[in-house]
């Protein structure tokens, strides 16, 4: 008899739940004191609806299945449409800014990568009703209090915005996106000073991320560095560590996904792959010993 | 410490001496059978392995950096960050078929049969082109399969032509040329940025001596 689970997913013993548990409960406990509340939603819903905000990258690696009905049910990809539909259709006319953070399972079709099934957990936060760029450095300042809390070391923040593509045209535009920067001509510039001076916004964050006491080692200017995923309109970033290869999570800000479900609103919020965060502090508490 | 993925075959001795160039030195001793090498400094360690692997390395960054064809990168459609065209390595991923056939007079006709190494360069060339192929996977000597009847039509990497020549076959049409690239893990390329960038930068420029010379 064959008994296994289906390829990407897996089963977490007590022992796996644990160690997942004390990140996800120090993570929540910061979202909590940051003035944020959980939401739930559920694991799928309506294709039709959903995908109403979802990036075309995001459709491509979405499960869908019929439900008894013939409709097509879509399990929810990300945190970020799901919540955006949400305050787009029921919480449209509360006081903003509203804060909500949530820890759950997202399903993707994709290639497997290290500490990202098909099912995977994220941990994350969404801020609607604010813009400005003291805002936006509020986010990444709460994404480093969250990392340090954990105990990772060696992070790091690498910083993009949505507007350094828009003077592209689209033949580059694909290139900047994959990071084939033969076809693109040139690396972009990677930095702090040398690099913030060259677009202004960045020199603003820069100074707003000071003010908040974010360190220098923790961040890192890009002006190579866009999103794949397609709602993102500003600043966008990418969590990274040292000892593993593949980003532990990201964020950014996306002001018109929201209106794609209702009246309009900015909004700006980050994600951690929790598997892969715990990848990075296994990594990281190896290297140390 | 950095960890270079090096391809096997024949971008194996340009690419030691491209590195060199820019003074990462790589010391194999022919006799060895090890995978691994460390430079004298140990700043680097270089793995040597298949061509096709090299990017699969880097994706999942068990290796930094690595050089690698784009044909293979094409192919492989892995996520690295493509960084400097080295210029070597040259060949062209082509469609061809036997002269006699004069598939260059009728064209290509829904429903040829297909042989390739190359499937997934192959499916997607004959999709942008809207043209319904069956593909058959070969693993090694894609001439023959028109010869014998087993396709109607090859895709696969042309250096000289020498090989189609000899075998009675023509290039239809050419999908996409191809040099050796430098390629990086993305977050390598992040956490080694000034080191990596130097080393891009270093390539770049000896590239550019090499074919001014």
């Amino acid at each position: 008899m064959k008994t296994q689970t289906p390829k990407g997913v897996r089963d977490l013993l007590p022992d796996d739940v644990d160690s997942r548990g004390d990140v996800v409960s120090t993570l929540r406990n910061i979202f909590k004191a940051n003035g944020y509340r959980r939401i739930i939603t559920p694991t799928f819903e309506l294709n039709s609806v959903l995908k109403l905000g979802m990036a075309s990258r995001l459709q491509k690696m979405s499960i869908t299945f019929p439900d008894h009905n013939g409709n097509l049910m879509v399990l929810r990809p990300d945190m970020t449409t799901p919540i955006a539909r949400v305050v787009g259709t029921r919480m449209g006319q509360q006081p903003k800014p509203i804060k909500l953070f949530y820890s759950a399972n997202v399903y993707r079709q994709q290639k497997p990568e290290a500490g990202r099934e098909l099912e995977f957990y994220q941990a994350g936060v969404e801020l609607f009703g604010q813009n400005g760029v003291d805002v936006d450095a509020q986010i990444i300042a709460l994404a480093v209090e969250c990392l340090k809390a954990v105990g990772l070391k060696n992070f790091l923040i690498d910083i993009g915005h949505m507007g350094l593509i828009n003077n592209l045209p689209p033949s580059k535009l694909e290139a900047f996106e994959k990071q084939d920067y033969v076809t693109l001509g040139d690396i972009p510039l990677r930095g702090t000073h040398e690099v913030i001076e060259k677009f202004p916004y960045f020199c603003e964050l820069y100074e707003e991320l000071k003010k908040l006491g974010v360190e220098e080692e923790h961040i890192c200017f890009n002006l190579g560095l866009v999103k794949e995923i397609g709602y993102y309109t500003g600043v966008v970033f990418d969590i990274i560590d040292k000892g593993v290869g593949y980003f532990i999570g990201s964020g950014g800000r996306y002001d018109s996904l929201v209106g794609c479900y209702g009246d309009d609103c900015p909004a700006i919020g980050f994600a951690f792959g929790v598997e892969r965060l715990l990848l990075s502090l296994e990594v990281e508490r190896e290297n140390r010993s | 410490m950095i960890t270079i993925a090096i391809p096997k075959g024949s971008l194996f001795k340009p690419s030691v001496q491209v590195l060199e160039k820019i003074g990462v030195n790589f010391q194999k001793d022919d006799a060895s059978r090890k995978l691994t090498y460390f430079d004298k400094d140990g700043k680097y360690k270089f793995i040597i392995v298949r061509p096709m692997d090299v990017p699969v390395y880097v994706e999942h960054g068990a290796a930094d950096l690595g050089i690698v064809g784009k044909d293979v990168l094409n192919e492989s459609a892995c996520s690295i960050a493509e960084l400097v065209d080295l210029k070597f390595g040259y060949c062209k991923l082509a469609i061809a078929a036997l002269r006699d056939q004069n598939f260059k007079e009728k064209g290509l006709l829904p429903n040829l049969r297909v042989a390739t190494k190359f499937m997934h360069c192959a499916d997607k060339y004959f999709r942008t082109i809207d043209l319904k192929v069956e593909i058959i996977k070969l693993y090694g000597s894609i001439e023959l399969a028109p010869i014998v009847g087993l396709s109607d039509v090859i895709v696969d990497l042309v250096a000289t032509g020498q090989t189609l020549h000899e075998n009675g076959l023509e290039i239809i049409e050419t999908i996409f040329e191809s040099t050796a690239r430098f390629i990086s893990n993305k977050v390598s390329f992040k956490t080694h940025y000034p080191q990596i960038i130097k080393m891009a930068q270093g390539l770049k420029e000896a590239v550019e001596q090499e074919i001014y010379q």
